[in-house]
C-alpha cells in the first residue's frame, strides 16, 4: 500500500512537472493519471529455472535378460505370466500421449506414433492381430511415474521415450535397447547457439523436470554453466522457447524432431549428440518371462519393420537399428 | 398522555422538583425554558443526523455498493466460464463447437465490460482499483494465449494444450485471484453498510433521548403547576404528546425498516455470496476435467484440485438446501466420475466425447451436467438478488419518511414548550 500510495505520489508529482513545463494539456487539479501497468510475466505452470545440481552420471547398463529361442504361438502362452495375459485377454501399457511422432494423438484422437507402433508388435505377438482396441489398453502415465506405474502393477509394460540407466534398474526390469537417441539442442531461427555445448554457456536451456536431460545440461562442462529451465512437459519447453522466454531446449533428439516438425521456426544445431540415450521398455522387476518375450519381439520388430517404422514416424533414411546387448553374453559394464 | 393527565391532577403530595425550582420564580422559569430548549435542540439534531447516516447507509447499499458487488460477481463468473469454455473449445477438436466459441467470446466480453462498469463507479477505494487493474492488465495476455492455443490445435500439434495450460494457469493464479478478492471486498463493503444501516446503538441514543425530554417535559409541568396552581399547560401538554407519539412512530418504523435490512442479509446477500461461489467453484470442476483430458493426464494437479473443489462445493451446497441445485451437483460429479472411469480404462476416445458432446442420457455430457448446475445456481443467484434489492428498498423507503420528520417533530415540541413557559414568565412583567 505504501509503495502505491508512495507511486501515485511519484506520479502526481511528475504531472505537476508536466503541468509546469506547459507539456500537458491536463489542467492543475484535474484527473490523476495512472502509473503504466508493468507486463505480466506469463509461464506455464511448474516451469521455472533450477538451482539443484545434478547427481553424478550414471554408467551405461543397456544388457538385457536374452531373448526367448522363439515366440510362443498366439493362443499356446507358455504357463507363467504369459499365461495369465492370455488368460485377462488383454494387455495394460503405459504411454505419452503428447511427444509428437512418439506417443501422441492425431486429429482423431487416436493414440499414434513410434512407441505405440512397438506396443502394437508386442500385443500381436500376444494376441494376434485381431481387435488390438481390445487387447492393447493404453494408461497414460505422466513421465515422473513410469517406474512407478510399472513397479505397482498399474500397468505391465511402459514404452515412453525411456532412457535406459543403471538407477532406474533398480526400480525395473529393461527391454533391449529399441531406439537410440542422444541429447541435442533446440534454437530459433537467428539465435547466436550455433555450436554445442560450448554455445550453451550462460544460455537459459529448458528440460523437463526430472529428466536425464536436465541432469546432463547441469554436467556441461561450459562457463559459465548453463541457466537450466524445468518444464511440466516437453511442450511447455516448447512455449518457452516460442515466447522467447528460454534460449533453447535441450533433450533427446527424437523429442526436438516432433517440436521442430511444430514450428517453422525452429531448428535443431549442428552436431553430434552430446549424450547416448537408449531407448527401452520398462517391464515390472522379476517378470523375467515378460521381458524375455519382449526381447524376442525386438529381434522380430529389428528384421522385418524396424527400418519402415523409421521412416514412418521419424525421418527419410533409416540408420541400421540399435544392436541388442543381452546379459547371458555381455557382463553389465 | 395518561401519565401527564395524572399528574396534572395529583395533589401537593407531588416532591419539591430539585434545584430548577430554587430561587426567584422569574429566574427558574428562565431555567426551565434554557434546558427545555437544549434537550429538545440536541435530541432533534441527534435524530437528524443519526436517521440521516441510516438512510445513506440503505442508499449506499441499494444504489452504490450493490451495483459493484453485481460488476465484480459478474466479472469473476464470467472469467471462470471462460476458463472452461477455452478448454471444452479445444478439446472438441481442431474446429471447436460455434456454441462454445460463441459461449467464451460472450464471457470476455461480460468481463471486460464488467471491469469497466467497476471501474467507473470506483474511484476512492484503492483496494478494488488495484484489483481491478490486475483483472484488466491480465485479460488481453490471457486472450492473446487462448487465441494462440487455438491456432496451434487448428494446426493439430501438441504444443496447443500447453499455451492452454499456460494461459489457464495465469487466469488461475492471477487473473481470477483479483477478480474474486474484488468481489469479496465489495461484499465486505455491503456487509459493513448493513450493519451500520441497522446498528442498535443510535436507536437506542435516540430512545434516550426522547425519554429524558419527555422526563423533562413532565417535571417542568409539574413544576408550573405547583407553582402556579394551574392543572395543565396545554402548550406542555401538546409539546410532550408530540415527542411520546414521534418517539413511537420512530421506534417502530426503525425496527420495521431493521427487519427489512435482516431480511435483505439473510434472503438476500448471503445466498448472494453462496451460490455465487458455488457457481465459481461448480465452472473449476468442469474446467478441471476439460485441462486433465487436454494435457492428456500429465498434469495430475488438475485432478487434485478438482477433488477439493468438489469438497467446497458439496460444503457450500448442504449448506444452502435447494433441491434443483443438489440434484444438478450430483448429476455433475456423477459425470466426472464416469469420465475418470473411461480413462483409467484406457478408453481415452469415450472419456472425451462425453467431456464435449451433448448427451442427455445420464451420466450427462460434461457441457449439459455443468450448465444444469449453473442455471440452477443462476436462478438462486437472481432470486437472492431480487430479494435483496426488495428488502433494501423497503428499509430505504421507510427510513427515508423519518428523515427531517422526526427532527421536526422535536423541534416543534421544543419551540411549544418553550412558548408555553414563555406565557408565564410574561406574568411578571
Amino acid at each position: 500500500m505504501t509503495r502505491r500510495e508512495r507511486m501515485a505520489r511519484a506520479t502526481m508529482g511528475a504531472s505537476v512537472l508536466l503541468v509546469l513545463a506547459g507539456l500537458s494539456g491536463c489542467a492543475a487539479g484535474g484527473a490523476m493519471t495512472a502509473a503504466p501497468a508493468a507486463a505480466p510475466v506469463v509461464i506455464p505452470p511448474g516451469a521455472g529455472p533450477v538451482t539443484k545440481p545434478p547427481p553424478a552420471p550414471g554408467r551405461s547398463c543397456t544388457a538385457s535378460l536374452p531373448p526367448m529361442k522363439s515366440l510362443p504361438t498366439v493362443g499356446h502362452m507358455p504357463p507363467g505370466y504369459l499365461l495369465t495375459l492370455q488368460k485377462r485377454g488383454h494387455i495394460n501399457v503405459g504411454v505419452d500421449q503428447n511427444t509428437y511422432r512418439w506417443a501422441y494423438r492425431d486429429g482423431s484422437g487416436q493414440l499414434v506414433g513410434f512407441d505405440i507402433d512397438m506396443l502394437r508388435q508386442v500385443a500381436i505377438a500376444l494376441f494376434g492381430p485381431a481387435h488390438l482396441d481390445k487387447t492393447l489398453r493404453f494408461v497414460v502415465v505422466p513421465n515422473t511415474d513410469r517406474s512407478a506405474a510399472v513397479a505397482s502393477g498399474q500397468v505391465d509394460i511402459v514404452a515412453e521415450t525411456m532412457t535406459i540407466t543403471c538407477a532406474r534398474w533398480k526400480d525395473v526390469n529393461f527391454s533391449s535397447v529399441y531406439y537410440e537417441a542422444g541429447q541435442r539442442v533446440l534454437v530459433p531461427a537467428g539465435s547466436p547457439i550455433t555450436s554445442v555445448p560450448g554455445g550453451l554457456a550462460g544460455r537459459r536451456v529448458c528440460a523437463v523436470a526430472g529428466s536425464t536431460s536436465l541432469d546432463t545440461l547441469g554436467r556441461l562442462p561450459v562457463t559459465p554453466p548453463v541457466i537450466r529451465w524445468q518444464a511440466t512437459n516437453q511442450t511447455d519447453c516448447l512455449v518457452l522457447l516460442q515466447q522467447g522466454q528460454v534460449d533453447a531446449i535441450s533433450t533427446d533428439d527424437t523429442i526436438l524432431v516432433g517440436m521442430a516438425a511444430q514450428d517453422p521456426a525452429v531448428h535443431l544445431v549442428p552436431g553430434a549428440a552430446f549424450s547416448r540415450e537408449p531407448y527401452g521398455m520398462a517391464i515390472a522387476k522379476g517378470n523375467s518371462q515378460l521381458t524375455e518375450f519382449v526381447n524376442a519381439v525386438l529381434e522380430k520388430v529389428r528384421i522385418s519393420m524396424w527400418a519402415h517404422l523409421y521412416t514412418k514416424w521419424i525421418g527419410p533414411v533409416p540408420p541400421p537399428p540399435p544392436t541388442p546387448t543381452y546379459l547371458s553374453n555381455v557382463s553389465q559394464s | 398522555m395518561s401519565a401527564v393527565v395524572e399528574a396534572g391532577t395529583a395533589s401537593t403530595s407531588v416532591t419539591h422538583p430539585g434545584f430548577l425550582g430554587v430561587g426567584s420564580t422569574p429566574r427558574s422559569l428562565r431555567r426551565w425554558i434554557t434546558v427545555i430548549a437544549v434537550v429538545a435542540a440536541l435530541v432533534a439534531a441527534t435524530a437528524t443526523v443519526l436517521i440521516a447516516q441510516r438512510s445513506s447507509a440503505l442508499a449506499r447499499s441499494a444504489a452504490g455498493t450493490e451495483p459493484l458487488v453485481l460488476d465484480t460477481q459478474m466479472a469473476y463468473t464470467a472469467l471462470s466460464d471462460a476458463d472452461s469454455s477455452a478448454a471444452g473449445g479445444l478439446l472438441a477438436g481442431p474446429i471447436p463447437p460455434a456454441a462454445v466459441v460463441a459461449q467464451y467470446r460472450r464471457d470476455i466480453a461480460t468481463a471486460a465490460s464488467s471491469v469497466s462498469s467497476a471501474q467507473q463507479l470506483t474511484s476512492a477505494d484503492q483496494k478494488l482499483s488495484a484489483e481491478l487493474q490486475t483483472v484488466a492488465v491480465g485479460l488481453p495476455f490471457y486472450t492473446g494465449l487462448v487465441e494462440r492455443a487455438s491456432s496451434e490445435n487448428r494446426l493439430g500439434y501438441p504444443v496447443a494444450s500447453a499455451y492452454l495450460g499456460e494461459a489457464s494457469g495465469y487466469l488461475r493464479s492471477t487473473i481470477l485471484p483479483a477478480a474474486g478478492s474484488a468481489y469479496s471486498h465489495e461484499l465486505a463493503v455491503l456487509g459493513a453498510n448493513q450493519r451500520q444501516a441497522s446498528q442498535a446503538g443510535p436507536v437506542a441514543a435516540l430512545l434516550l433521548g426522547a425519554v429524558a425530554l419527555v422526563v423533562a417535559l413532565l417535571a417542568a409541568q409539574l413544576w408550573v403547576r405547583r407553582r402556579f396552581h394551574r392543572t395543565l399547560n396545554v402548550l406542555l401538554v401538546a409539546a410532550t404528546a408530540i415527542v411520546i407519539v414521534t418517539g413511537v412512530v420512530a421506534g417502530f418504523t426503525i425496527s420495521a425498516a431493521d427487519g427489512a435490512v435482516a431480511s435483505a442479509r439473510s434472503s438476500g446477500s448471503v445466498p448472494l455470496a453462496a451460490d455465487t461461489q458455488a457457481r465459481i467453484l461448480a465452472l473449476q470442476v468442469r474446467a478441471d476435467d476439460e485441462l486433465t483430458l487436454l494435457t492428456r493426464e500429465s498434469v495430475p494437479g488438475y485432478q487434485t484440485d478438482l477433488a477439493s473443489t468438489v469438497v467446497r462445493l458439496e460444503k457450500i451446497v448442504h449448506s444452502q438446501p435447494d433441491s434443483r441445485v443438489t440434484r444438478a451437483v450430483q448429476a455433475l460429479t456423477s459425470t466426472h466420475a464416469r469420465i475418470r472411469e473411461y480413462v483409467a480404462d484406457g478408453e481415452y476416445v469415450s472419456a472425451v466425447a462425453l467431456a464435449v458432446t451433448p448427451t442427455t442420457q445420464p451420466p450427462a455430457g460434461l457441457p449439459q451436467a455443468s450448465q444444469a448446475l449453473d442455471d440452477a445456481l443462476s436462478a438462486a443467484v437472481a432470486s437472492a438478488q431480487t430479494s435483496f434489492e426488495t428488502s433494501t428498498a423497503a428499509a430505504h423507503e421507510r427510513v427515508g419518511v423519518l428523515v427531517g420528520g422526526v427532527g421536526a417533530a422535536v423541534t416543534m415540541a421544543g419551540l411549544l414548550a418553550v412558548l408555553g413557559l414563555l406565557a408565564r414568565l410574561r406574568e411578571y412583567r
